[in-house]
């Protein structure tokens, strides 16, 4: 492939609980306070301390959304274990780190070598005391050099230190000192090697010390970074954080959910604003009753939402079989995480599509939605009660760790782009005096019925688990568990006519004029990376068309049958073993599609990776 | 049952606004007849209507009466009637809530929805039908199942030690705590008109001793009519607001069976007055979440995100 030379990449590594996070965040929205578009991606064990830690920047002056496999510069924390990432590194890529006594083995200091790695030494700790600051504070030090490197505006990281410890009087005025300390510092002091024991496979002070460099004019070539755009005032948000702000939006009024990576931090946000926005907020005592009150709190008449992972959604089932039963509107977010079992519990997957379509037992209508960045959680979650509410079903909101926990930046959000609509819910006094029990359930042409709610002063009504008549009352008749089986899966047909089809994006190449064609067919979290596809190839003239799956059931076929008919060549991206989205569209059309990435490691689809795919099939 | 009752036209509520035309299936002598019938006049002694009540059943012999009893019911999931009848009441605090299960479905598969719910002390009314076994699935041993008494699945009796319900809420610093009896209809309906009352307050948790002419062969209708007796006939100066002495009231499930309400706690705050962020909010502590879904603006929230 041909190199990116107008986007770039910084990698924070270190141990968790280092402020691996602050530090991030500090970078990210210094830089995007230059003007630059962010995606910024942590990686991190299941841990609270110790374990190593990754918080991946990248940066351009263009609209950005997945991560680069290749790195500027990485930012080393650790003090005990050190990673270097050498791998992950560009050639000529440099390397801040603050440690006096580095180990570096034999085989680092070949790679280091090979690809002229540069290591740059910080006395952060001296810096930081220096001004009464401390071990913590080192971090500030060491960005604040970097960003000196960066010859950007001192103001901007400077406005965002001061953001974010703006709740900590105390240190930060020492936090500001540190970064200052960091900025003004003039490269040449070199780490005291030597004062510990050299293991076998370490090599010497002395090539250690010629590995680092000594002069920021070394530096000149290092990176050349493009002008900053008008990002600055733009969002940046995680995922899960959009989700949760745009079911506020969208009338949300109660959350109940249960801790369970990468869903928690959607409760834990609604919790930290719920004085603000007086929803209820609560942390129940399994997923199973996060469920059941969810649903509770919908048949009554609220909105309610839930939010778990894989397998916090293997204990809700039974509700949503319940859920689908008594037709009462459900909503439950799946933000995927890799399985079986605990699996990876902090990584990445698209491995639960199935699971969204088929949890739960019995045949009953639902509709699965997979949101594909931030700005589309926010708008998904409340097109998500919409649906519910209309054609009183479940509705399953699928993300995953890649949308939840990373930061992409949005131009805007939309805040009136869904109106909250609520189907056929009788309100009306005089409309709900002429209520029947048996409008309930009633049989009709769309299968949706019409809904009161308890406590309307209206006729009564039985939502039964058990199969029912009408006015809900229980039948074991087979006439009549016939016409109701049917009655509520025609609803999931009334709600495929209303769907769209897939969405086709493509880049900017007039076909005419490409040199070459690629053709890709995604879904989720896939739509980032399918994204900065379409803008790499548009300066090389190839054009690439990308169709994006939303709506994952019921699944709308047309345009996929059309684009995997028309383009024999096309390609899918998926982040899990089985190609359970090709698997689908197989079962849905017959049509297989012959080219498929799939990759089930727990990491992301990283840009240079789908690039070499691509590129390879030729 | 396709009418919603007189009381929508005339404002009084009458016994038969709770009627269903559905009979009931229950085996003759069950304990379910009483409790049914207490129930529905508790609810017209209350001069509740059945729109001003959502009626929660689990699954099992005391879930079938969903369909034969008016108003809105909500059938739910075996073990899963608390939390679903908890967040109906948090969504509309203006309906009386009651949920009902079996002995299986709350000390077995739901205890930890039993447990949590006292702690949480959700403003909803619970009755257990607790018949000592599991009738509905044909006669296997449950939580209250006596020692030695062969069950089904249980052919030498329980392996498990039986639990004394009563004994397990006050473990959990509980809101209202009772016990009645399925033979004793006057009793049933004036615990229950006051747990429903303290609704508003908490937990109201009552354990119903409940006849099994089918399976029970042990605890039956007259081994308890022979050893029921209310509190206040036990000891007339039995003091609702101590916890030990409800305690040590409720222990005995052998010789002399206290019934009555035992325990009343009217300084543990409810789940819903725990929400000072609602109740302490001039905008908040008078609404009801089922009138709050509306378009809200979000800017302040998005603002911290630039």
């Amino acid at each position: 492939m041909k190199p990116i030379t107008d986007r770039f990449a910084f990698k924070i590594a270190g141990a968790s609980g280092q402020g691996i996070n602050t530090v991030g965040e500090i970078l990210a929205y210094s830089l995007k306070a230059a003007g630059y578009s962010i995606f910024a991606y942590r990686e991190y064990p299941s841990l609270i301390k110790g374990g190593h830690a990754t918080y991946q920047i990248d940066f351009a002056n263009y609209q950005i959304s997945s991560s680069k496999s290749l790195v500027d510069a990485v930012i080393v924390l650790n003090k005990q274990k050190t990673d270097w990432h050498l791998q992950e590194l560009r050639p000529g890529g440099i390397i801040f780190h603050d440690i006096d006594n580095p180990r570096i083995n034999i085989e680092e200091e070949k790679l280091i070598l090979e690809k002229q790695i540069k290591l740059i030494y910080i006395p952060a700790l001296n810096l930081a005391e220096a001004v009464g600051g401390n071990e913590l504070m080192t971090n500030i030090v060491s960005l604040g050099n970097l960003w000196k490197l960066l010859k950007l505006d001192y103001k901007c990281i400077e406005a965002v230190v001061s953001k974010t410890f703006a709740s900590k009087p105390a240190i930060l005025d020492i936090d500001l000192k540190c970064l200052k300390q960091g900025y003004d510092y003039v490269l040449g002091a070199l780490p005291e090697f030597g004062k510990r024991l050299i293991k076998s496979d370490e090599i010497s002070p002395e090539a250690k010390l010629a590995l680092h460099t000594k002069s920021e004019t070394d530096l000149h070539s290092w990176l050349q970074l493009t002008t900053p755009s008008n990002f600055a005032s733009q969002y940046l948000i995680t995922g899960n954080e959009a989700l949760a702000i745009g079911a506020i939006n969208g009338g949300v009024r109660a959350h109940y959910a249960y801790p369970m990576t990468p869903s928690s931090s959607i409760l834990d946000y609604l919790a930290g604003v719920a004085v603000e926005t007086g929803m209820i907020v609560k942390q129940a005592e399994d997923e199973i009753t996060a469920a059941a009150m969810a649903l509770g709190s919908m048949h009554a008449g609220t909105r309610a939402l839930t939010a778990t992972s894989g397998g916090g959604f293997d204990l809700m089932t039974e509700h949503i079989s319940l859920a689908g039963i008594i037709e009462t509107p459900f909503v439950c977010v799946l933000a995927q995480r890799p399985g079986p079992a605990t699996g990876l519990p902090t990584w990445t997957t698209q491995g639960d599509l199935w699971l969204a379509i088929h949890g739960g037992h019995g045949e009953f209508a639902r509709c699965v939605i997979a949101v594909r960045d931030p700005e589309d959680a926010f708008q998904a979650i409340q097109e998500a009660f919409n649906i519910a509410e209309k054609y009183q079903m479940v509705v399953i909101v699928l993300t995953d760790k890649l949308i939840a926990e990373t930061y992409y930046t949005v131009a805007s959000f939309e805040q009136n782009k869904v109106a909250i609509t609520r189907g056929q819910l009788i309100t009306d006094q005089i409309e709900l005096g002429q209520l029947v029990s048996a409008d309930r359930y009633a049989l009709t042409e769309t299968g949706v019925s019409k809904r009161w709610l308890p406590g309307a002063v209206a006729a009564g009504y039985n939502a039964n688990s058990d199969e029912h008549d009408s006015e809900g009352n229980v039948t074991e008749a087979a006439d009549i568990t016939e016409q109701m089986i049917v009655k509520r899966l025609r609803k999931q047909d009334t709600l495929l006519a209303s769907l769209p089809e897939p969405e086709l994006h493509w880049n900017n190449v007039d076909l005419k004029a490409a040199l070459q064609t690629y053709n890709l067919i995604g879904w989720g979290s896939t739509y980032g990376v399918a994204q900065d596809v379409l803008k790499y190839y548009e300066s090389f003239n190839i054009k690439v068309n990308y169709l994006h799956v939303k709506y994952i059931w019921p699944l709308r076929t047309r345009d996929i049958s059309d684009f995997l008919e028309t383009h024999q060549d096309a390609v899918l991206l998926e982040s899990n073993h089985n190609g359970q989205l090709a698997e689908l569209i197989r079962q849905q059309t017959g049509k297989d599609i012959r080219h498929k990435f799939l990759k089930w490691d727990g990491r992301p689809f990283f840009l240079e990776e789908v690039i070499n795919y691509l590129e390879a099939l030729n | 049952m396709s009418c919603c009752g007189t009381h929508l036209e005339t404002g009084e509520v009458k016994y038969s606004d709770y009627s269903s035309e559905v009979q009931p299936t229950w085996c003759g002598g069950c304990g379910n007849f009483g409790i049914w019938a207490a129930l529905k006049r508790a609810l017209v002694e209350l001069k509740l209507a059945p729109h001003d009540v959502l009626l929660c059943f689990d699954v099992g012999c005391n879930g079938n009466m969903n369909d034969k009893i008016g108003g809105y019911r909500l059938h739910s999931l075996h073990g899963r009637v608390l939390p679903l009848a908890a967040a109906a009441k948090l969504a509309n605090p203006k309906l009386k809530v009651i949920a009902m299960a079996g002995d299986g479905a709350t000390y077995s598969e739901g205890i930890n929805h039993f447990v949590n719910s006292v702690r949480n002390n959700f403003p909803i009314t619970f009755f257990v039908h607790d018949n000592g076994n599991y009738g509905l699935t044909t006669g296997q041993a449950s939580a209250t199942t006596p020692q030695g008494a062969p069950r089904t699945a249980n052919p030498a009796g329980p392996t498990a030690s039986t639990l004394n319900p009563l004994d397990l809420a006050f473990a959990l610093q509980p809101s209202f705590v009772a016990r009645g009896f399925s033979g004793n209809i006057k009793e049933m309906v004036e615990i229950m008109k006051e747990a429903i009352t303290w609704q508003e307050k908490g937990f109201g948790f009552v354990d119903l001793l409940q006849a099994c002419p089918t399976y029970n062969k042990e605890t039956t209708h007259m081994w308890y009519q022979a050893r029921v007796r209310n509190i206040k006939d036990i000891n007339p100066a039995h003091d609702t607001a101590d916890l030990n002495a409800a305690r040590m009231a409720g222990q005995d499930l052998q010789t002399e069976i206290s019934t009555g309400i035992l325990y009343k706690n009217e300084q543990t705050l409810s789940y819903s007055a725990r929400l000072t962020h609602r109740t302490e909010s001039t905008v908040w502590q008078n609404s009801r979440l089922i009138d709050e879904v509306k378009k809200y603006d979000v800017s302040k929230y998005l603002q911290k995100f630039v």
